[in-house]
C-alpha cells in the first residue's frame, strides 16, 4: 500500500466537507449527496485501515525522529500528490537520501511495508489521519448545524451527524492501533538487560570471593 | 599500548588547579585537564565520577567481562568513551584529554595497564586479600573504590531502567485505559442493532425494495447500509485483535516480574556495596560467622538473578520479534481484505462490492 491512499482518502473528506462550507446557500439535495458521497469514502478509508493493520512491529534501533517523512506527508495532504518538482531542494535532497521513500516518475512515493524501513510509515500516517480527521469532524459539526436551517430534510442532518460519527470512530481505531503497536514496539524492544548481566556477574564475582574468605 | 603520558605535574593558571600531561615522545603536545581529579584516594574524591561514568557508558558495550578475570576495556574504547560522555564530572574535550586521564589513572593505579586493553575491575581475589590482610596495597585499595563505582554506576543503571519500564507502563495504561474491549464491542453491536432496526422499519420489515423507497427514503437508507457496514468492521478490528490484546498483556505482566527481578539484583547489589564499603572504611576483617551468613545470602542472590538470565534469554530479541511478527502475519492473514493501491480511493466505497 501507499501513503497516497490513505492520505488521499483524508485529503477528499476535508475538501468535500470545505466545499458545502463553501456554499452560501446549501441545498438538501447536494448536502445528501455529498454526505452519502463522504460515507462511501469513510468506508474505503476503513478499509484501507484494516488491511494495513495490525501496525508491524518495527525494529529497535531505527530512527522514529526522521522529520522527512511527517513532513511530506502533510504536503502529500495539502497537495495531492508528491510532485518532486513542487518540492524545495532541500526537502527534496532529504526525501532522495531516506530508504523511506522511493522515487517514481516524476513524483515521490512513501510505500507502507512490513520491512524495517518502509514499516515505519505507517505510524505518521496513521497520526496524520487523526489529528486531519480531527479538524474534519469539527467541520462536519458545522454542516450539522448549518442543515438545522435547512426546511425540507431531516436526512441531510442524519447523514451529516452519521459522518461525524463515523469520523470520530474510526480515530478511536487509529488510537487503538497506534497504542497497540506502541505496546509491542516497547515490548519487543526493551532496555538493554546489560546492566542486569553486569550485575549477575559482579555478585557471581564478589560471592565467591566471600565463600572463600 | 604504552602510555603515551608519562609525567604529570600539578599546575595554577589563573586561580585554576591543572594537571599538565607530558607526552613521552617529543613528537606529541602537552595536555592539561582539570586539577580536581588530583585527589585519587577517598570515597568523595571526583576521579571515582570519572571511573563510574566510564563504567557507566561502557557497561553496554566495551567493558569485557570475564569470570576470574576482573573487567577490561579496550584504551582505544576508553578514550573514546570519556572524550564523547554527554554529562562529564570534569571537562573533557579532546579525545587527547581523556587519553592524559587516562594514563594519569594508571599512573596512579586507580586503573591497570594489560596490553591494549585498561583493567578497570581487579580479580576480586585482591579484594579477599584485602579484605584479610587490613588493606596494605594501595593498587587494591583503588580496585576496591572502583568496584563501589562499578556498583553504584550498575545500581543507577538499573533503576534507569525501571524508571523506563514503569513510566512506559503508565503511558501505556493511560493509553489503553480509556480503550476496553469487551466495552466497546458491546457499544458497537448495540449501535448496529439500533441500526439494522431502522433498516427494518424503513423497508416495512424488510418487504420494500430500496427502488420502492422515495428519494429522501432512498437517502437514509443508504446512510444506514454505510453505518451497518461500518460498525461490523469496528466490531471485525475489535475482536481480530484480541488475541494480540492477550499476548500483549501477557508480555506486560512478564516485564513487570523483569522490574521486580531488576528490584531484588539492586537490593542485593546495595548489600555488596555496604560491604565493600565497610572493608574500605573500617579495614576490617570480617568474622567467619558474619562470612558465612553473607556467602549464604548471595548464594540465594545469585540464584534468583540467574532466574532473570534465564528469562531474558527465553524473551531474546529474536524470538519475541518472530513471535511478534507471526502474530501480526496472523492477524493480517485473518483480514482478507486486499487492497490495490491504485485503486481510485475517492470513489470507490468497499461496501459496493460487497
Amino acid at each position: 500500500m501507499q501513503a497516497q491512499s490513505l492520505v488521499g482518502s483524508a485529503r477528499s473528506l476535508n475538501r468535500q466537507t470545505e466545499a458545502i462550507l463553501d456554499e452560501r446557500r446549501l441545498s438538501p439535495g447536494t448536502v445528501r449527496q455529498t454526505g452519502l458521497a463522504q460515507l462511501s469514502t469513510l468506508g474505503t478509508l476503513e478499509a484501507l485501515i484494516a488491511a494495513g493493520t495490525p501496525l508491524p512491529v518495527t525494529h529497535a534501533g531505527t530512527d522514529r525522529s526522521d522529520e522527512v517523512v511527517p513532513t511530506l506527508l502533510n504536503r502529500l495532504y495539502e497537495m495531492g500528490s508528491l510532485d518532486r518538482a513542487a518540492l524545495d531542494s532541500s526537502l527534496r535532497e532529504q526525501a532522495v537520501r531516506t530508504d523511506r521513500v522511493s522515487a517514481v516518475g516524476p513524483v515521490f512515493l512513501i510505500p507502507l511495508g512490513t520491512d524495517d524501513a518502509t514499516g515505519q510509515n505507517w505510524r505518521p500516517v496513521f497520526r496524520l489521519l487523526l489529528n486531519r480527521l480531527d479538524e474534519t469532524a469539527a467541520d462536519c459539526e458545522r454542516v450539522v448545524a448549518r442543515t438545522e436551517r435547512l426546511s425540507s430534510t431531516p436526512v441531510a442532518q442524519r447523514i451529516w451527524q452519521s459522518i461525524v460519527a463515523t469520523l470520530e470512530e474510526t480515530q478511536t481505531l487509529l488510537k487503538t492501533h497506534l497504542a497497540r503497536q506502541e505496546r509491542l514496539n516497547r515490548l519487543y524492544t526493551r532496555p538493554s538487560d546489560k546492566s542486569a548481566k553486569f550485575a549477575t556477574w559482579t555478585i557471581e564475582q564478589l560471592s565467591d570471593t566471600r565463600t572463600e574468605l | 599500548m604504552p602510555q603515551t603520558y608519562t609525567e604529570f605535574n600539578v599546575i595554577e593558571q589563573d586561580g585554576q588547579r591543572y594537571i599538565v600531561a607530558q607526552p613521552k615522545s617529543e613528537h606529541e603536545e602537552p595536555v592539561r585537564f582539570s586539577g580536581e581529579l588530583e585527589e585519587t584516594e577517598g570515597l568523595e574524591a571526583t576521579f571515582r565520577d570519572v571511573i563510574k561514568s566510564l563504567i557507566q557508558q561502557d557497561l553496554s558495550d566495551a567493558l569485557n567481562l570475564e569470570a576470574d578475570t576482573g573487567g577490561t576495556i579496550s584504551r582505544d574504547e576508553a578514550i573514546r568513551t570519556l572524550a564523547n560522555a554527554e554529562e562529564s564530572p570534569v571537562s573533557i574535550q579532546s579525545e587527547q584529554q581523556a587519553e592524559a586521564i587516562i594514563d594519569y589513572f594508571i599512573d596512579n593505579s586507580v586503573l591497570n595497564e594489560d596490553g591494549s586493553e585498561v583493567v578497570i575491575l581487579s580479580d576480586p581475589e585482591s579484594l579477599a586479600d584485602l579484605a584479610a590482610e587490613g588493606g596494605d596495597s594501595d593498587d587494591d585499595t583503588a580496585m576496591l573504590l572502583n568496584w563501589m563505582s562499578a556498583i553504584e554506576g550498575c545500581t543507577t543503571k538499573i533503576q534507569e531502567t525501571i524508571d523506563t519500564v514503569e513510566e512506559v507502563e503508565e503511558e501505556l495504561r493511560q493509553q489503553m485505559g480509556q480503550i476496553d474491549v469487551s466495552e466497546r464491542m458491546e457499544e458497537y453491536e448495540r449501535k448496529q442493532k439500533e441500526v439494522a432496526q431502522r433498516v427494518m422499519n424503513l423497508t416495512n420489515g424488510g418487504q420494500l425494495d430500496k427502488s420502492d423507497l422515495s428519494a429522501s427514503e432512498q437517502a437514509e437508507y443508504e446512510r444506514l447500509e454505510h453505518r451497518l457496514f461500518h460498525l461490523e468492521s469496528m466490531i471485525d478490528s475489535v475482536s481480530d485483535t484480541s488475541d494480540l490484546d492477550q499476548e500483549i498483556q501477557k508480555m506486560t505482566q512478564e516485564l513487570s516480574m523483569h522490574v521486580a527481578n531488576l528490584d531484588d539484583t539492586q537490593g542485593s547489589l546495595q548489600v555488596q556495596l555496604d560491604r565493600l564499603k565497610k572493608v574500605y572504611q573500617v579495614n576490617e576483617h570480617i568474622n567467619y560467622e558474619d562470612a558465612k551468613e553473607m556467602a549464604e545470602h548471595l548464594s540465594n542472590v545469585a540464584a534468583a538473578v540467574a532466574g532473570v538470565a534465564d528469562a531474558e534469554e527465553r524473551m531474546g530479541e529474536e524470538d519475541t520479534i518472530s513471535l511478534a511478527s507471526s502474530l501480526v502475519e496472523e492477524m493480517s492473514d485473518a483480514d482478507s481484505i486486499t487492497q490495490d493501491a491504485g485503486t481510485d480511493v475517492e470513489s470507490t466505497g468497499y461496501e459496493q462490492g460487497t
